[in-house]
């Protein structure tokens, strides 16, 4: 079952120089309060439910735009900062094997947002500037992941490895 | 005058959104509400009015109508309040949900506790927009007690949040973590035993963020602010005996570099270069091990007010920083400040060891400077002249790594001062914006402590 679902995206508080608490009493002016709410509505997105309930990955897999082609390699990097996986959405074929360097000074670990699609990275792997861990994905399908000390499946920082034949 | 009606405007705001009762009262009804607040849009000269018929918010009582907090945000709508009773939670709680407000009943035994455990990272971690997060203490976790955060790399930079008298300890990297995150307030709270910092800001520019009357002890660095700058202002908050004091900075690891344009007055360092403290994994903050305040490749800041003592190594250090980049630090106004009891009060690192570069050096009451006379090489109203002093910098060495404290063994805290009438308070979501117009550096007074 797919369904076509709008997506709607409630931005609310847009602070358009509003601001009326002087927390500290050492500042001269004081601005008018004021909240704006804007509605914005963005393209419709292709959810497939059933996949989302079953906690499986869709069949059908799709690239965004601002993905990284890095098909015909054998290995490939991509580096962590902080708060971020660099190279954030991948393509890779199939059998390459991605290695994650740590470049930024806090610690990061490497979790699939679904459960055992790969084995995660431990924190302890991951934990100072210059280590690395590597994980070979030798089928096709989406990989979605995330750090989980800053990020969720879904917000923060968040990675994408899409692998094709 | 003006000062006082500010202060009193100020107060006004506080005892709005902090209401009248008592607070030792357990709460004992689900699903009450309490007043509302609005956004308020008075002037500085003209305290707000009572809203008149304002709506009644709704509250979400833990651990009356939702066994957990996290049960009890999800249920949230925007605007309304979760109350969390007394009790120990052993949670990792996300959130969001815009312009909530997150309210223990009593800071010293409303604690979420992480337990060290790899499965609870953060004891709060914030995706939303306008949310606060008030008097409660968080304790124990892998990485940071309470953090507020935008999405790295799209579009989302988190705009309003609060962080009001909370306890933020013995957790593995930071107290109070704001990262990707504008329009804030980080306020009346304490932090100890982080492993880093026990108030951290990072990338942002600008921040319009203010940190005050806030407590940090016993961290490897007291504060720190990587790539953090504009309209940011570390005001009004003792920073003793962690290994570091003050540390706004410049590093490759995050967006946004270099560091610049913060104000850090009226603060009350003392203590620094305490052994019996977590070090940092990060070699880096080894070396400012013993210093009050240090400035490594930040620039365009003002430090002012300060009242600097009893730090092991030094009072102030400026200086380059070398990453993946070289950054230089420039133009950075050191004024009025009182430096006592320091090895040496004032250091000035610059890159080719003759040209200050801008940073300067005024109406300061201190004894001892590397290069010496300071403030007559390096005046702020002045001409600057050519460094010629080298004279070698001594710093207290750290204790080795074998010496090093374990974070989970850092004292805890005792009981800290709760937020006012925190049962009945009406919910103030940190959609009100801290106003940062024409900052008057005249308002800010030596710290009282000192």
């Amino acid at each position: 079952m797919t369904t076509r679902v709008a997506f709607i995206a409630l931005i609310c508080s847009l602070f358009a120089g509003c601001a009326a608490d002087d927390p500290v009493g050492v500042f001269a002016g004081q601005r008018a309060a004021e909240t704006d709410t804007v509605v914005v509505e963005t393209d419709e997105l292709e959810i497939d439910l059933e996949a989302l309930a079953s906690d499986e990955p869709p069949d059908t897999v799709v690239i965004p735009d601002d993905a990284l082609d890095l098909t015909g390699f054998d290995a490939v990097d991509i580096d962590i900062q902080d708060n971020a996986f660099v190279q954030r959405v991948v393509v890779i074929s199939e059998g390459t094997s991605v290695t994650w360097t740590n470049q930024g000074r806090n610690e990061h670990n490497v979790r699939p947002a679904i459960s055992e699609a790969f084995d995660p990275i431990a924190t302890e792997e991951l934990a100072s500037k210059g280590s690395q861990a590597t994980r070979t994905f030798s089928a096709a399908g989406d990989y979605p992941y995330f750090c989980s000390i800053h990020g969720t499946a879904n917000r923060g920082q968040t990675g994408q490895i899409i692998v094709v034949p | 005058m003006r000062r006082l009606l500010i202060a009193l405007f100020t107060f006004t705001l506080l005892a709005t959104a902090c209401g009248g009762g008592d607070d030792t009262e357990p709460a004992a009804t689900a699903d009450t509400t309490v007043p509302a607040d609005e956004p308020d849009t008075s002037t500085a000269d003209e305290p707000a009015d009572e809203p008149a018929d304002e709506p009644a918010a709704v509250v979400h009582h833990v651990p009356e109508d939702f066994a957990t907090i996290q049960e009890a945000v999800d249920a949230a709508s925007p605007g309304e309040m979760v109350l969390i009773g007394e009790g120990i939670y052993n949670e990792s709680v996300v959130v969001e949900t815009e312009n909530l407000v997150i309210r223990g009943v009593d800071r010293n035994t409303v604690i979420l506790d992480g337990q060290h455990s790899e499965e609870m990272a953060n004891g709060i971690i914030v995706f939303a927009n306008g949310v606060a997060v008030e008097n409660l203490t968080v304790r124990n976790y892998s990485s940071n007690g309470l953090f507020f955060t935008g999405d790295y790399d799209s579009d989302f930079v988190l705009h309003g949040y609060r962080a009001s008298y909370i306890t933020a300890h013995n957790n593995r990297k930071y107290g109070i973590y704001a990262f990707n995150a504008e329009y804030g307030v980080i306020e009346r709270s304490y932090a100890s035993g982080q492993t880093d910092s026990g108030y951290y800001v990072g990338q942002c520019q600008p921040c319009n963020a203010v940190l005050h009357n806030n407590i940090s002890e016993a961290n490897t660095l007291g504060y720190s602010g990587t790539n953090a700058g504009g309209e940011l202002y570390i005001v009004n908050n003792e920073f003793r005996n962690n290994r570091a004091g003050i540390v706004p900075n410049t590093l490759d690891s995050e967006e946004l570099a270099p560091q610049r344009t913060a104000v850090f007055a009226g603060n009350w360092v003392h203590g620094t270069g305490n052994p019996d403290t977590p070090a940092s994994d990060n070699a880096l903050w080894e070396l400012m091990y013993g210093i009050g305040i240090v400035l490594p490749g930040a620039n365009d800041n003002l430090v002012a007010r300060n009242v600097i003592e009893d730090n092991a190594s030094a009072g102030i250090a400026i200086s380059w920083l070398p990453d993946e980049n070289t950054w230089i630090a420039e133009r950075n106004q050191v004024i009025g400040n009182i430096f006592r009891g320091n090895p040496t009060d004032a250091i000035l690192v610059v890159l080719d060891g003759t040209d200050p570069l801008g940073n300067c050096f005024s109406d300061n009451e201190l004894s001892s400077s590397i290069p010496a006379n300071i403030q007559t090489v390096a005046p702020c109203d002045g001409e600057a002249a050519v460094i010629t002093d080298f004279a070698p910098i001594t710093f207290v060495t750290p204790p080795g790594e074998d010496a090093r404290l374990d974070y989970t063994l850092v004292a805890a805290p005792g009981d800290q001062p709760n937020m006012p009438d925190a049962l009945t308070a009406a919910p103030m979501p940190a959609n009100v914006l801290p106003a940062f117009d024409g900052f008057d550096l005249d308002a800010i007074e030596l710290p009282a402590g000192a």
